[in-house]
C-alpha cells in the first residue's frame, strides 16, 4: 500500500545541531580539501594570478599605496600580503589562501542551508559545493573569487534570517559579511542590488500595504516604521555598507582607465566601463552568457565540449519546466530568490558589454542560486534527492578531473609549460620576447631570472601602438637583432586573434633572414623560435640593451 | 485548486496582466523573427514549425486574453426559510460500485436545503444500486434502452422529476453539504442557466495518474474558468454543477447528439441567451482516472466531442456574443494541441537522422525564443499561483495520440459511443503507451544515430537536447501506465482541510 504525504516527503525544518550532520558536513570537508588539493598545481598559473603575486609580494605599505591606484577593493590583498609573508611564493603556497576560502565554503553553505531552509538542504548544498567543478576551480586559483563566494554564502543566510526573524545578531551578521564581501570584489556589489531590491520592492512594500490598511490612509512614518520593524537596523546597515564603500565605488566607475576616460564615461578613442578596451555595445552574446552558465554548472573544459553544451540550451527548458511546481514552496524564500536576481541582470548587462560575461563575476551570486537549486533537490522524494546527488557527484567528479588534467582546456593558460620548454632549450645567446605587454607579471614569476625576457611591443600598453611598424622594427633590431635565436611567446584566449595582432613582429623576423624553427602550440599559450642561420654579428646596432 | 486570497486578487489581477503584457511583446518579436528574419532551411520543415509555433503563440494569447479579467463569483447564501424554489440531485450511475455511489449519495443526502430530492440515474440498471436507494430514502430512476447515454439519462429523469433546479453529480462525486448555499444564490438573475463549480480529485492522493489529471486541469478550474467567468462563457463541465430547469427546458434539455453534452448544452444556453456562472470553490470530491488508459480515453472523449461540435454543430451561426466567441474557440483550439506538438517531436528527428532544419540560424533562434518561452511560462506559473506543476505540463502534451485519433474519429469515424471512465481498478498495461514508446525509441535512435553520423558538434547536440526534453516529457505515461500508483507524491501543500484529514487518515 502506497502511502501520501501531504508535504514534502522528509522534515526539511531547522532542527537542533544535529552531530551525524555535522560529521557529514566534516566527511565533505574532506571529500572537497582532497580534490582541491590534488589538482591545486595542474594547471599553470594565469595572468591575474601573477598579478597578485606582483602586488602582494612587497611591503604592507607597497601593497595598499598599489591597490589605491587600481580598482580592486582591498582586503583580498592585504590578507594575500600576510599570506604570501607568511608562505611564500610557490604556486601551491600562493594557490592556498584561495583554496582555505573554497574549503571553509562547505561548512558556511551547510549552515545557511541548514538555517534558511532545514538540514536536508544544508546536506544538498554542502554536497554541492564540496563537488562543484566550478567552485573547485576558484578555490585553486590565487584570486579573490572563493573568498567572494564565501562570504555571498554568508550574506545570503544572515540577510534570509535578519528579514525573517529581525534578530540583532543576524544583522550585525549580515553587515558585517556583506562588508567584507563588497570590500573583496566589487562584483560583490550584484549580490547586494538583489537584497536591496527585494527589502525595498518586497518587504517594505508589503509592510508598507499592511500599515496603510491598518490606518486606512496614508500611514505616518511612525506608523510604517512601527509596521517594519526590520526597517531601521536595515537603514543602520545600508548606512554603514554605503558609507565605507562609497570610496571604492567612486574609484571602480570613475577611474581613469589606460586609454583615458574612465569606467562610466568614454575617452575619445572610445573606452568606457571597458577598463580600457572597446567601448560597450549593444549585440546578441548568447554562446557567451550560456558559456557562464556551463561553467558555473559543469566547470571548464575543451572549446568543443564548452560549445556543444552551450547548445544544448534546450535541456534548460527542461529543467525550467521540471522546476515548475516547485516554485510555490520556494515563494517562502524570497530573499534567497531576490538576491539571485542580479544573474539575469548580469546576463543582460553581458548584452552591452561583453567582459561582464565571465563565469567569475557571478560567484557571489552563486551563493544564493545554489541555495535554491539545493531546496528544490531536497524538496523531491528522498530517492529523486540522491538519485539526483549521486548523478551529480559523479558527473561533478569526471568534470573535475576533465578540467583539472585535460591540456586541451578552454581557459587553461600553459604558460608554465612554455616558459618550461623555453628553459628546456635555451642557449646562452637567446633573446625571449613575448606578447602581449601585461604578461609582464607571469613572465616575471615563471622566466627564471638568468634568462632575458622582453615584452612586446615596448612601447604603449595594451598593444594600441602595435601598428605603428616603425617603432616596433626599431624595438626588435635593438633586441632581437643582435641575436641568432629568439622566442616569440604569445599568449592570450583567443590565440587566433593574437596571431593576428602579432603579424607585425612574425613579419619582420621572417623579412630578416630568420626562420621559424620550432612552433610550439599549447593550451592558450604559442612559443615560437625564430632561428637565423645567416647570424652576422655586425648586424648588431649600438645600445642594444634594455 | 489555486485559491487567491481575496485581498490578493487585485494585485493578482495587475500582475497577470502586466505578465501578459510583457509575453505578448516576447512572443510578437519571437513571430516577426521567425516570419521576417529567419532564413528558411528546408521549406517543408519551415512550414510545420511556422504552423505549429503560429497555433502555439494563438493559444498562448488566448491564454493572456483570458486571465486580463478574471471574476471570483461568491454568491450570498440564501436563506432557505424565505425560499420556495425545489432541487433535485441527480447522481448519474452507469455501472460503478455500490461502495462509490454509496458514499456520493450519502453525502448528497447531507447537503443543506429543506426541498431536496436526491435520485439515482441508474443507467446500468443494478439491483444493488436500487436497494442502496430504498435504504437511504433516495429516488431511483432507471430506463430501458441508453439512449442518448448520459444526456439521455438525464432527459428521462427531468420528465420524471420537477425541481426548479438540478444538481447534477457524477457516480464518484462525493459533495460537500453547504453545495447548495453556496451555489444557489448565483441564480437571483434569470439569465442565469447553471452555476458550475470545480472538479477536484481526492483519489489523487493514492493514485497518480488521477493526481497529473487534477493537476492538468487546475488552470482550467482556476485562471481559465475565472476568465470565462468574467466574459460570461462558463462551459458546464457535467458534474458539480446546478442547471435552472426551466433554461433547460427552454433548449429542449440536454442534447443527445454530442459524447460531450455538457459542452454542447453550454454552447446551446449561450445561443439561447443564457449565461452562467463559475463558483471557484471546491463542493464536490470526486475520483480522476485510475490509469493511463482511463485518462487517455476521458481526453479522447473529451475531445472528439468538443470537435464533433466544432465540425458538425455550426457553433458559430447565431447567439453569441464575441467574447463567447473567442472563449468557445479557445476551448476547440486546445484540441488540436497534438498536431503541435507531433511537429516538435518530428523537428530534432528531421535533423539527427536527414540533416534537414526548418531555419538557418540557430544562434539567433534562441534569443528570441528562450524570453518567449521564459515569459509565457513565468505567467502561466504566476496565474496559476505558482501551482501549476511539470506533470500538468506533460499530461497534456504526451497526450498528443488521443488528440490526433479523437480528430481523425471526428472527421472520418463513426458516431462517437459514450465511454464512462472507470472508478474500480486500475490497469498496468503498456498498451495504452504504445506509440509514446515508439516516439521514446525513435528520438533515442535518431540522438544516437546524428552523433554517431555528425559528432556531437553544437548543431547535433542542440537537436539531441531537444530530443532529450521529449523523451523527459514522453516517459512520465510509460511509467505511470506501469504502476499508476506509484508514489503519488505531491508539490502542492495547500489541501483542503477535509482531504488533509483524509491523507492522514491513510498514514
Amino acid at each position: 500500500m502506497h502511502t501520501a504525504t501531504l508535504t514534502s516527503p522528509h522534515d526539511d525544518r531547522p532542527v537542533a545541531p544535529d552531530r551525524r550532520a555535522w560529521i557529514f558536513v566534516l566527511a565533505l570537508v574532506a571529500v572537497g580539501a582532497a580534490l582541491r588539493l590534488t589538482s591545486l598545481v595542474s594547471r599553470s598559473m594565469w595572468l591575474d594570478e601573477a598579478i597578485t603575486v606582483d602586488q602582494t609580494n612587497r611591503s604592507l605599505l607597497s601593497v595598499i599605496t598599489n591597490i589605491a591606484d587600481g580598482v580592486h577593493p582591498p582586503l583580498f590583498h592585504i590578507l594575500m600580503h600576510f599570506w604570501v609573508t607568511a608562505f611564500g611564493i610557490g604556486q601551491a603556497e600562493i594557490r592556498s589562501f584561495a583554496l582555505v576560502w573554497g574549503v571553509l565554503s562547505i561548512p558556511a553553505t551547510f549552515w545557511a542551508g541548514r538555517a534558511i531552509y532545514g538540514r536536508t538542504t544544508g546536506l544538498v548544498a554542502a554536497t554541492i559545493v564540496a563537488f562543484s567543478p566550478y567552485l573547485i576551480w576558484y578555490s585553486q586559483e590565487a584570486r579573490m573569487y572563493s573568498m567572494m563566494f564565501f562570504f555571498g554564502v554568508l550574506s545570503t543566510g544572515f540577510y534570509t534570517l535578519s528579514v525573517r526573524d529581525g534578530r540583532r545578531i543576524h544583522w550585525l551578521g549580515y553587515t558585517v559579511f556583506t562588508f567584507l564581501g563588497m570590500f573583496t570584489h566589487y562584483f560583490f556589489f550584484f549580490l547586494v542590488i538583489g537584497q536591496v531590491v527585494h527589502f525595498l520592492g518586497y518587504e517594505a512594500v508589503v509592510a508598507y500595504g499592511s500599515a496603510a490598511r491598518q490606518s486606512r490612509g496614508r500611514p505616518s512614518l511612525r506608523e510604517v516604521f512601527r509596521k517594519v520593524p526590520s526597517l531601521v537596523p536595515w537603514l543602520l546597515s545600508m548606512a554603514f555598507l554605503a558609507s565605507t564603500y562609497a570610496l571604492w565605488l567612486s574609484k571602480s566607475v570613475f577611474m581613469k582607465q589606460t586609454e583615458g576616460g574612465t569606467a562610466l564615461v568614454a575617452s575619445a578613442t572610445g573606452s568606457g566601463l571597458g577598463y580600457g578596451q572597446k567601448a560597450p555595445e549593444l549585440a546578441i552574446r548568447f554562446n557567451d552568457a550560456g558559456l557562464v552558465l556551463v561553467e558555473m554548472l559543469g566547470g571548464f573544459h575543451s572549446g568543443s565540449l564548452m560549445y556543444s553544451l552551450v547548445a544544448m540550451w534546450p535541456v534548460v527548458i527542461s529543467v525550467v519546466l521540471v522546476l515548475m511546481g516547485f516554485v510555490n514552496p520556494l515563494k517562502k524564500s524570497a530573499p534567497v530568490l531576490w538576491a539571485a536576481s542580479s544573474v539575469p541582470l548580469l546576463f543582460l548587462l553581458g548584452q552591452w558589454q561583453g567582459q561582464v560575461l565571465a563565469s567569475r563575476y557571478f560567484i557571489a551570486l552563486a551563493a544564493p542560486a545554489l541555495l535554491l537549486v539545493a531546496a528544490v533537490i531536497a524538496k523531491t522524494p528522498r530517492t529523486v534527492m540522491l538519485t539526483i546527488v549521486s548523478i551529480g557527484i559523479v558527473v561533478s567528479l569526471l568534470a573535475w578531473a576533465d578540467q583539472s588534467y585535460n591540456p586541451d582546456n578552454l581557459i587553461r593558460y600553459d604558460n608554465r609549460e612554455a616558459v618550461q620548454y623555453i628553459t628546456d632549450n635555451f642557449r646562452p645567446s637567446d633573446v625571449v620576447i613575448y606578447e602581449p605587454v601585461y604578461l609582464e607579471p607571469l613572465m616575471k614569476y615563471y622566466m627564471p631570472t638568468e634568462i632575458p625576457a622582453y615584452r612586446f611591443p615596448q612601447y604603449g600598453t595594451f598593444g594600441l601602438l602595435r601598428n605603428d611598424q616603425r617603432l616596433l622594427h626599431q624595438d626588435l633590431e635593438r633586441v632581437a637583432g643582435p641575436s641568432k635565436r629568439t622566442w616569440l611567446v604569445l599568449s592570450f584566449q583567443d590565440i587566433a586573434a593574437l596571431r593576428g595582432d602579432a603579424y607585425n613582429t612574425q613579419q619582420w623576423f621572417l623579412r630578416n633572414g630568420f626562420t621559424i624553427a620550432e612552433d610550439k602550440k599549447l593550451s592558450n599559450v604559442q612559443v615560437i623560435l625564430f632561428e637565423n642561420r645567416d647570424y652576422d654579428p655586425g648586424f648588431l646596432l649600438p645600445g642594444g640593451s634594455f | 485548486m489555486y485559491v487567491i486570497a481575496p485581498e490578493r486578487r487585485a494585485t493578482y489581477l495587475r500582475t497577470c496582466r502586466v505578465l501578459a503584457t510583457l509575453s505578448g511583446i516576447a512572443a510578437i518579436a519571437y513571430l516577426l523573427w521567425l516570419l521576417f528574419v529567419a532564413r528558411p532551411d528546408n521549406t517543408a520543415l519551415f512550414l510545420m514549425l511556422l504552423t505549429a509555433e503560429t497555433f502555439s503563440l494563438a493559444q498562448a494569447a488566448g491564454f493572456w486574453y483570458t486571465i486580463w479579467d478574471q471574476k471570483w463569483t461568491e454568491p450570498d447564501v440564501p436563506d432557505f426559510s424565505r425560499t420556495t424554489e425545489t432541487v433535485d440531485v441527480f447522481i448519474t450511475v452507469y455501472g460503478e460500485p455500490v461502495e462509490i455511489v454509496c458514499k456520493t449519495l450519502e453525502a448528497a443526502m447531507r447537503i443543506r436545503h429543506p426541498r431536496l430530492s436526491v435520485w439515482l440515474l441508474d443507467d446500468g440498471p443494478s439491483t444493488d444500486i436500487r436497494a442502496l436507494a430504498n435504504i437511504h430514502g433516495a429516488g431511483y430512476l432507471t430506463r430501458p434502452d441508453r439512449r442518448g447515454a448520459k444526456a439521455g439519462n438525464m432527459n428521462e429523469a427531468l420528465k420524471r422529476t420537477n425541481g426548479d433546479y438540478v444538481l447534477i453529480l457524477d457516480a464518484d462525486h462525493v459533495p460537500e453539504p453547504e453545495f447548495l448555499e453556496k451555489t444557489l444564490g448565483g441564480f437571483q438573475d434569470d439569465k442565469v442557466a447553471f452555476v458550475q463549480t470545480p472538479q477536484y480529485y481526492q483519489n489523487r492522493l493514492t493514485n497518480r495518474v488521477s493526481a497529473g489529471a487534477h493537476e492538468q486541469q487546475g488552470l482550467f478550474y482556476g485562471p481559465i474558468l475565472r476568465g470565462k467567468n468574467a466574459r460570461g462563457a462558463v462551459f458546464s463541465c457535467g458534474t458539480n454543477v446546478v442547471f435552472r430547469r426551466s433554461a433547460l427546458a427552454a433548449v429542449g434539455n440536454m442534447p443527445e447528439d454530442s459524447i460531450t453534452e455538457d459542452l454542447r448544452v453550454s454552447l446551446i444556453l449561450s445561443q439561447a441567451g443564457y449565461t452562467a456562472l463559475y463558483v471557484p470553490t471546491v463542493l464536490a470530491y470526486g475520483m480522476g482516472p485510475l490509469d493511463v488508459g482511463g485518462y487517455f480515453s476521458q481526453q479522447a472523449r473529451w475531445a472528439r466531442g468538443g470537435l464533433e461540435i466544432l465540425f458538425k454543430r455550426h457553433p458559430y451561426f447565431r447567439g453569441i456574443t464575441p467574447g463567447q466567441a473567442i472563449q468557445y474557440s479557445l476551448g476547440f483550439l486546445y484540441w488540436f494541441t497534438g498536431f503541435a506538438y507531433a511537429t516538435y517531436l518530428v523537428l530534432p528527428v528531421a535533423y539527427l537522422v536527414f540533416g534537414l532544419r526548418p531555419v538557418q540560424v540557430p544562434n539567433q533562434y534562441p534569443v528570441f525564443f528562450v524570453p518567449y518561452f521564459v515569459l509565457t511560462l513565468v505567467t502561466l506559473g504566476y496565474a496559476s499561483d505558482f501551482r501549476m506543476t511539470y506533470r500538468a505540463v506533460w499530461f497534456t502534451l504526451a497526450s498528443f495520440p488521443a488528440f490526433i485519433a479523437a480528430f481523425a474519429s471526428s472527421i472520418f469515424g463513426r458516431t462517437a459511443r459514450f465511454v464512462v471512465t472507470s472508478k474500480e481498478r486500475s490497469s498496468r498495461s503498456l498498451r495504452p503507451v504504445r506509440v509514446q514508446i515508439i516516439t521514446i525509441v525513435v528520438l533515442v535512435l535518431s540522438a544516437v544515430y546524428g552523433m554517431v553520423r555528425e559528432g556531437t558538434g553544437p548543431s547535433v547536440m542542440n537537436n539531441v537536447a531537444f530530443a532529450l526534453g521529449h523523451v523527459l516529457i514522453l516517459q512520465g505515461f510509460v511509467r505511470y501506465a506501469r504502476n499508476p500508483e506509484g508514489d503519488a507524491w505531491l508539490a502542492d501543500e495547500d489541501l483542503p482541510e477535509s482531504i488533509g484529514e483524509l491523507a492522514k487518515e491513510r498514514g
